[in-house]
């Protein structure tokens, strides 16, 4: 098993390395006026970092529950023929829960873009 | 693996992987070309990406005023390490991997997130305004694809009974389980366009945002981004062909040959059914995602137990 | 050998991953960097064989870090941390604090070089411009090169950008360096930073000098901190007002008046020493963030957007607000800038943290952070996960499956109802947050 994770991360250094060589060896913009960032045109006013209320975080939040739950899925997935029913029944418990969350955060009006 | 096989392996991954690119913008163009039914002609399709590979290998890599350096530095990194390591794990064909992981699918699930962050920081630290906004854009990508994908996906190992990605093609020998899991399958495709950022989902990088997280990249940066973009769409297509329609399986025909085969066959219908549909808005494709994707999933799961429960007789 | 060498790398990026996190101040930094650190702490699960935990670790962090930046961005004012490098630099802060910050590449953030802010900072009313053109700039009347439009004065053009107190008059001075001098606004030849203004009750015999990392260090001539050698700096809160008028205010909420330091009833933050109750409390004008035509003589909200009104600073000059150019008109504005030019710098860059960290929910995120703490050392206490290298190969995923559902079925339900306690917990507190 170590020695696919050997070869992997090479392939992590060549990839880095690689990219790395690419920006390295790219020709670099002299003219300052070239480093205004686009904005079809118009001069950049403001600031760009600013507060910024993003309206899907409720949605994010219950990601993060849901993306907990996949890690479970996995190794249940892995030996479910092999137990059989109890694993079924289990995992239909299991879904049914998640469903009823995700019926409260619909009917919750979580899935709407907020305002 | 010793090292000099690895290395071939390296250069061989990479080699595969240029091509594919390519290929990958040639189907893009042709899915484009077929569903705005515009004649254009397969030279020029096949030379359209080169001459773009041309002129952005010339370009110069210009550097926003005020951007975050290192951000903008890691970007093109992540996201050409996170291609690289993916398709280490991608079955060719019998016995003609690089890595064949114990947790193969679940690795692949995993290193998709990264690739969302590569993309975030390219937008973030130019410090523009259409950049970030497409960041936002592209973390709303990240919620929406990741658990729809996931659940898609479990359908293979529940029948193969391991998650080691050689294993499921093999599992496959009698019945491709595309045939028997077609929810999970459409499922799988619609969020599988969505990670890819392939139309009708390319709202982070879309032109109405003057290029999105691209719209502050220029020269051989784009380059990197781009085209990784591709490939990893490439990537995501051929893991779409391992899991559901045998991977390498087929008759007569060697077995690379049929997994290349049915990889441009499901990219080439993703690009031009994409390109037929209006883009969605980053709250449509949560509102998809959430409360139709993941409910379906739900019941693709329930189904794929049922078959299975009652083909074992357990 | 190549274990050791990889073990030492992972460890390595893990260890400066999170100094990177403590030390940056851009928001969004300090969330890669902490991705970057546990995704090496995930490299180093796969030294120890346990693969499945590494990419569990892997989706979990870069799942849950996306959502923390994406939250850390609505709640912070500064989430790129542009506004405090700006500042840093301005003051030429040492230590750490100096080292926390090199991102932005050009010094000046974009505004400040803008030349239609000039008029604001600088005070000169002989600039022409076409009233198309804003960047064309002429000492008179004429016509533009770009359009032959006739140019008008600046002022005329920009009548909210004009100042709205005659600065001339008054003599500019370096806050690092009060023996330069200058009758004009500039930069100081010995630190590059802008000149503030000067006022006339800052006369030099009352003037006292102060460390800016000690504050007890008090002296009534410039020269060095007997603690740390720094240079001393004026000081201007101590000097005229006797202690017992001094009120305390919130920088982010005046209407807050307190006679002692303390904390601010609604958002936590230090109060800060307020030299003159009466400026807030009389002539000040409030307006609207996003209206400055509503303009009201008391605190309120906005009859158009509802929004909480801030004070205006165009009606209440303060001095040294030149240097500071927080610019940004777009979101950025806040009240509370009259408070500050009269801190010592280390104050003033407490304050900075204190407004780029709180919130109004901090109490709420407190909680929250102690409860999971604590449940997560609990279930980290408990746990007889054998993921540890001495088990039986026991990462391997179908014993993981075979465990969850034989010993630890439980496990497996509680966390759905865990899920669903955490889902309905969200919408919860989003809907608080909505109504808010």
């Amino acid at each position: 098993m170590s020695d696919n994770y050997a070869v992997l991360a090479t392939f992590l250094l060549a990839g880095v390395a690689l990219a790395m060589l690419v920006l390295a060896l790219a020709r670099k913009q002299e003219a300052p006026k070239a480093a205004e960032p686009f904005e079809s045109g118009s001069p950049s006013e403001h600031k760009t970092w600013v507060q910024f209320r993003v309206r899907y975080f409720l949605i994010a939040l219950v990601f993060v529950a849901f993306d907990m739950e996949m890690v479970y899925m996995f190794p249940w997935a892995v030996v479910f023929k092999r137990v059989g029913l109890v694993a079924f029944m289990d995992m239909f418990v299991f879904i049914a829960v998640l469903a009823v969350a995700i019926a409260y955060a619909w009917k919750e009006g979580a899935f709407e873009w907020e305002r | 693996m010793d090292p000099g096989a690895a290395l071939v392996g390296l250069f061989g991954t990479l080699a595969v992987l240029v091509v594919a690119t390519w290929l990958a913008a040639v189907l893009d163009g042709l899915g484009r070309a077929l569903a705005v039914h515009q004649p254009v002609g397969l030279a020029a399709l096949a030379a359209a990406p080169l001459a773009r590979l041309g002129r952005l290998v010339r370009r110069a890599d210009v550097i926003p005023a005020n951007a975050d350096g290192g951000l903008l530095w890691s970007a093109p990194v992540m996201a050409v390490a996170v291609v690289l390591l993916l398709a280490g794990v991608v079955p060719l064909g019998p016995g003609l991997v690089i890595a064949d992981l114990n947790i193969g699918l679940f690795y692949v699930i995993v290193l998709l997130a990264p690739f969302v962050v590569a993309l975030m920081n390219a937008g973030w630290g130019a410090n523009a305004k259409y950049g970030v906004l497409g960041a936002f854009r592209a973390a709303g990508h990240l919620l929406a694809y990741e658990v729809p994908f996931g659940f898609a996906a479990i359908g293979a190992p529940m029948a193969a009974e391991s998650l080691s990605l050689v294993k499921i093609v093999e599992g496959q020998d009698r019945l491709w389980y595309g045939v028997w899991q077609p929810v999970g399958f459409a499922i799988y495709l619609v969020s599988a366009a969505i990670i890819t950022y392939r139309p009708p989902f390319d709202l982070p990088a879309a032109d109405d945002l003057g290029g999105g997280v691209l719209a502050d990249v220029s020269g051989p940066r784009y380059l990197l981004l781009r085209g990784s973009m591709l490939a990893l769409w490439v990537l995501v297509s051929a893991l779409g062909a391992v899991l559901f329609l045998g991977g390498w399986l087929g008759p007569l025909l060697p077995g690379p040959v049929w997994l290349v085969l049915k990889t441009a066959a499901l990219m080439l219908a993703m690009s031009w059914v994409g390109y037929r549909l209006p883009r969605l808005r980053v709250d449509q494709m949560l509102g998809l995602s959430w409360k139709v994707l993941l409910p379906g999933t739900f019941l693709h799961i329930a189904i794929t137990g049922v078959v299975i429960l009652l083909q074992t007789g357990g | 050998m190549v274990e050791w060498l990889a073990f030492v790398l992972l460890a390595v990026i893990a260890v400066g991953g999170s100094l990177g996190m403590l030390l940056t101040m851009s928001m969004y930094r300090a969330a890669i960097f902490l991705m970057a650190s546990f995704v090496a702490l995930a490299g180093l699960f796969i030294l120890l064989q346990a693969d499945l935990l590494a990419a569990i670790q892997v989706m979990m962090n870069v799942g849950g870090m996306l959502v923390m930046l994406l939250f850390m961005v609505a709640l912070m004012m500064d989430p790129g941390g542009e506004m405090m490098w700006d500042m840093k630099r301005k003051m030429g802060l040492p230590g750490f604090s100096a080292l926390s910050m090199s991102m932005p590449r050009s010094p000046p953030p974009a505004e400040a070089a803008r030349p239609e802010d000039r008029p604001r900072t600088g005070g000169s009313n002989t600039d022409w411009t076409c009233p198309m053109h804003p960047e064309v700039s002429a000492p008179g009347p004429g016509s533009c090169p770009k359009c032959s439009m006739d140019l008008a004065p600046r002022a005329a053009l920009q009548p909210e950008a004009a100042p709205a107190a005659d600065t001339d008059t008054d003599t500019y001075a370096c806050p690092m360096h009060p023996e330069v001098q200058s009758s004009a606004p500039g930069q100081c030849p010995k630190c590059g930073m802008n000149l503030v203004p000067r006022e006339a009750a800052q006369e030099p015999s009352a003037t006292t000098y102060t460390c800016p990392m000690h504050p007890d260090v008090q002296s009534p001539t410039p020269g060095k901190c007997p603690k740390c050698g720094m240079d001393l700096v004026l000081q201007a809160e101590l000097q005229a007002p006797a202690p017992a008028a001094t009120t305390y205010t919130c920088p982010m909420h005046p209407e807050v008046q307190s006679s002692t330091p303390g904390k601010c009833p609604k958002c936590s933050m230090d109060l800060v020493p307020q030299e003159d109750p009466q400026a807030v409390a009389g002539p000040t004008a409030y307006t609207c963030p996003m209206h400055p035509e509503v303009r009201s003589s008391t605190p309120g909200k906005c009859p158009k957007c509802s929004m909480d009104l801030v004070p205006d600073e165009s009606a209440a000059p303060m001095a040294g607000h030149a240097g500071m150019q927080h610019g940004g008109e777009g979101g950025m504005h806040h009240g509370g800038d009259g408070a500050m030019p009269r801190m010592s710098p280390a104050a003033h860059y407490k304050m900075m943290v204190d407004m780029a960290m709180s919130t109004a929910l901090l109490p709420w995120a407190i909680a929250i952070g102690v409860v999971s703490a604590l449940l997560l050392s609990w279930v980290l206490l408990r746990a007889t996960w054998p993921l540890s290298p001495t088990g039986p190969n026991a990462d391997d995923v179908s014993v993981v499956g075979e465990l969850l559902l034989s010993r630890y079925m439980i496990g497996f339900e509680g966390a759905a109802y865990l899920i669903l306690a955490g889902v309905i917990g969200a919408v919860l507190l989003g809907k608080r947050e909505h109504r808010r």
